[in-house]
C-alpha cells in the first residue's frame, strides 16, 4: 500500500469535513441569498441573479488562483496565515459551492405555484416567517440542491491543490491524492482511492433517490386521498350533518 | 381605491375605478369571468400595484407602508382565493399558521384551529395532508384559515365554489355571522342568486360592484334592477346574467327601487 492506513484514513476524513463544512457554509450562504433573490425587490437584484447563475460554471481552478491571490502572504489576507490551511480548502469549495445552491434554491421557491406564496403573504408574516414557510413548501427543490452543492464539493480537485498544497498529513484530500498517485504512476492506488470517493458520491446519490421516493409517496398518498373515500370521524359527520 | 387603473400586459384591466369599503360594510363584486374582479381584491390586499391612481388602507397608500406596516394590517384580513393556496402541511397547520405567525403558543392555536375547522364542517381532518382534500372541502378550510384570526375584513373569492347548497349555506351563514359582528366583508362572485340571498340575510344592507369593460358600477342592492334596465354600463350585464344564472327565479324578482 502506498499509504499508510492512519493516513488514508486521515485523508478521507479532512475530505469528508471539508466536503460536509463547505456545503453547510454554501447552504447557510446560499439558501438565505437564494430566498431573498426571489423575494425581495432591490437594485441590483437581477444582476446579482445573473451572476449566481453565471458562478454554476465557475472553474474551480479559477476559484483556486483568485482566493490564493487573497490569501498568500503579500495579499490582503495574509496576515490571517490560511494559504496551505484546510480551512483555505474550505474557503475555496465554499465559493463553489455558494452560488449552486442559492441558484437552485431560487429555482425550487420560484417554481412553488402563485396562490400559495400569495397566500403565505396574505397573512402578513415577517420577512423571516415568510421564508421559513416558502422554504418548508419548496424543502425537496431545497435539500436537492444542497446535494448537489455536496456532490460539487466533493469532486473538486484544482482548488484543493492550490489553496491546501496538498501537504501530507496536513491538507491531502482523497482528490489532490489521487493526482498524486497517477504522477506517481501507481494507477491501482489511485483507483482505490477513487473508489473511496465514489462511496461518497454513491451516498450522496442514495440520500437523493430517497428524497425522490418521499416526494413520490406525498404525491401519492394525495393522490390516494383523492380517489379513495374519506374517514371522517363521527365527530365530523355530525359537523357535516 | 381612488381613480385605479390596472394594465395587464399593455392592455388595460381596470380604469378609473372609485371603491370604498366603510368599516363593517357588505359588498358583493360582481362581473364577469376575466372582468378583474380577483383583482380588485388583490388591489384591496396591497398583494398588487395599481398603473395608475391609489390603493389606499387607512388613508394610506400600500406602496408607502412598512414591511411591518403591511404585516400588521394584512394580519386582520381574511382572505379566501379562488383557487386555493395550501401548504404541504396538515390541514390543521394551515388553518393554525397565522396565529402562530401573530405569537400564539401552538395548544391555543391548536384549539382555535380545531374550532374553525368545526365551524365549517371539516372535524376531524386535522391531521389529513390538506393537499388531499377535495376541491370544496379545500374551499371550506380557505376559510376557516381566513376566519381563524377573527379578522375585522374579510375577502371572499368565489368562496362557495364547488360547494353543495348545504354547505354553500353553511359558509354564507359563517360570513353573515361574522358581519354582524362587525366585519367587513367583500365577496367576489358572479352569481346573482348568491348576491339575492346575501341581500336577504343582511336586510339589503349589501353594496354590489359591479365590475364590467373595465369599469366599476356601484349600487345598493335595492337599485340593481334600476341598473339592469339601463341599455349602457352594466345593463346589458345583468340581463344576460339574470337570464343565465337565474332560470328558477324570475328576473323580475330584482328588488325595486
Amino acid at each position: 500500500m502506498a499509504i499508510p492506513l492512519d493516513e488514508l484514513v486521515n485523508i478521507t476524513l479532512l475530505t469528508v469535513a471539508v466536503t460536509v463544512g463547505a456545503t453547510a457554509l454554501g447552504s447557510l450562504l446560499g439558501i438565505p441569498l437564494g430566498v431573498l433573490l426571489v423575494l425581495e425587490r432591490f437594485p441590483g437584484r437581477g444582476a446579482i441573479r445573473t451572476i449566481v447563475y453565471a458562478l454554476y460554471a465557475f472553474p474551480p481552478i479559477v476559484a483556486g488562483v483568485l482566493l490564493y491571490l487573497l490569501l498568500r502572504r503579500e495579499g490582503p489576507l495574509g496576515d490571517l496565515g490560511l494559504l496551505f490551511t484546510p480551512v483555505a480548502i474550505l474557503l475555496g469549495e465554499t465559493l463553489l459551492t455558494t452560488p449552486l445552491i442559492a441558484g437552485l434554491t431560487v429555482s425550487a421557491v420560484a417554481e412553488l405555484p402563485p396562490e400559495v406564496i400569495e397566500i403565505v403573504d396574505s397573512g402578513g408574516p415577517s420577512l423571516p416567517q415568510r421564508a421559513t414557510a416558502l422554504l418548508r413548501e419548496a424543502r425537496f427543490g431545497v435539500t436537492a440542491a444542497v446535494l448537489v452543492g455536496y456532490g460539487r464539493s466533493l469532486a473538486e480537485v484544482a482548488a484543493a491543490l492550490i489553496l491546501g498544497g496538498n501537504i501530507r498529513g496536513e491538507t491531502r484530500t482523497l482528490g489532490t491524492a489521487i493526482l498524486l498517485e497517477v504522477n506517481q504512476g501507481d494507477f491501482e492506488f489511485a483507483l482505490a482511492l477513487s473508489a473511496l470517493i465514489l462511496v461518497q458520491a454513491f451516498f450522496m446519490a442514495l440520500l437523493l433517490r430517497r428524497l425522490q421516493r418521499a416526494e413520490r409517496a406525498f404525491a401519492h398518498r394525495i393522490d390516494k386521498s383523492h380517489r379513495g373515500p374519506k374517514r371522517p370521524t363521527s365527530e365530523s359527520t355530525r359537523a357535516e350533518g | 381605491m381612488a381613480q385605479v387603473g390596472v394594465d395587464l400586459e399593455g392592455r388595460p384591466l381596470l380604469q378609473g375605478v372609485d371603491l370604498r369599503l366603510p368599516r363593517g360594510s357588505l359588498v358583493v363584486v360582481l362581473g364577469p369571468t376575466g372582468a378583474g374582479k380577483t383583482t380588485i381584491l388583490r388591489l384591496l390586499l396591497g398583494l398588487q400595484h395599481p398603473s395608475g391612481g391609489k390603493a389606499l388602507v387607512g388613508g394610506r397608500e400600500w406602496s408607502t407602508l412598512s414591511r411591518t406596516g403591511c404585516a400588521e394590517i394584512r394580519q386582520r384580513i381574511g382572505y379566501v382565493q379562488q383557487q386555493v393556496g395550501l401548504l404541504k402541511a396538515p390541514a390543521l397547520y394551515n388553518v393554525t399558521l397565522p396565529l402562530r405567525w401573530h405569537g400564539m403558543s401552538r395548544d391555543v392555536a391548536d384549539e382555535r384551529g380545531k374550532t374553525a375547522m368545526a365551524s365549517v364542517g371539516l372535524s376531524g381532518y386535522e391531521r389529513e395532508p390538506a393537499l388531499s382534500l377535495s376541491g370544496g372541502e379545500r374551499q371550506r378550510l380557505a376559510m376557516a384559515r381566513a376566519s381563524v384570526t377573527e379578522p375585522d375584513v374579510l375577502f371572499l373569492d368565489e368562496f362557495t365554489n364547488h360547494q353543495d347548497p348545504a354547505h354553500e349555506d353553511l359558509l354564507e351563514s359563517l360570513a353573515h355571522g361574522f358581519h354582524r359582528l362587525g366585519c367587513t366583508i367583500v365577496v367576489v362572485s358572479h352569481r346573482l342568486d348568491q348576491v339575492r340571498r346575501m341581500a336577504n340575510r343582511d336586510s339589503d344592507a349589501v353594496q354590489v360592484a359591479i365590475v364590467i369593460d373595465g369599469q366599476v358600477y356601484v349600487c345598493p342592492w335595492p337599485e340593481l334592477q334600476r341598473l339592469a334596465t339601463e341599455a349602457v354600463g352594466p345593463g346589458p350585464f345583468l340581463r344576460r346574467l339574470a337570464l343565465a344564472n337565474e332560470s328558477d327565479v324570475e328576473f323580475a324578482s330584482m328588488p325595486t327601487s
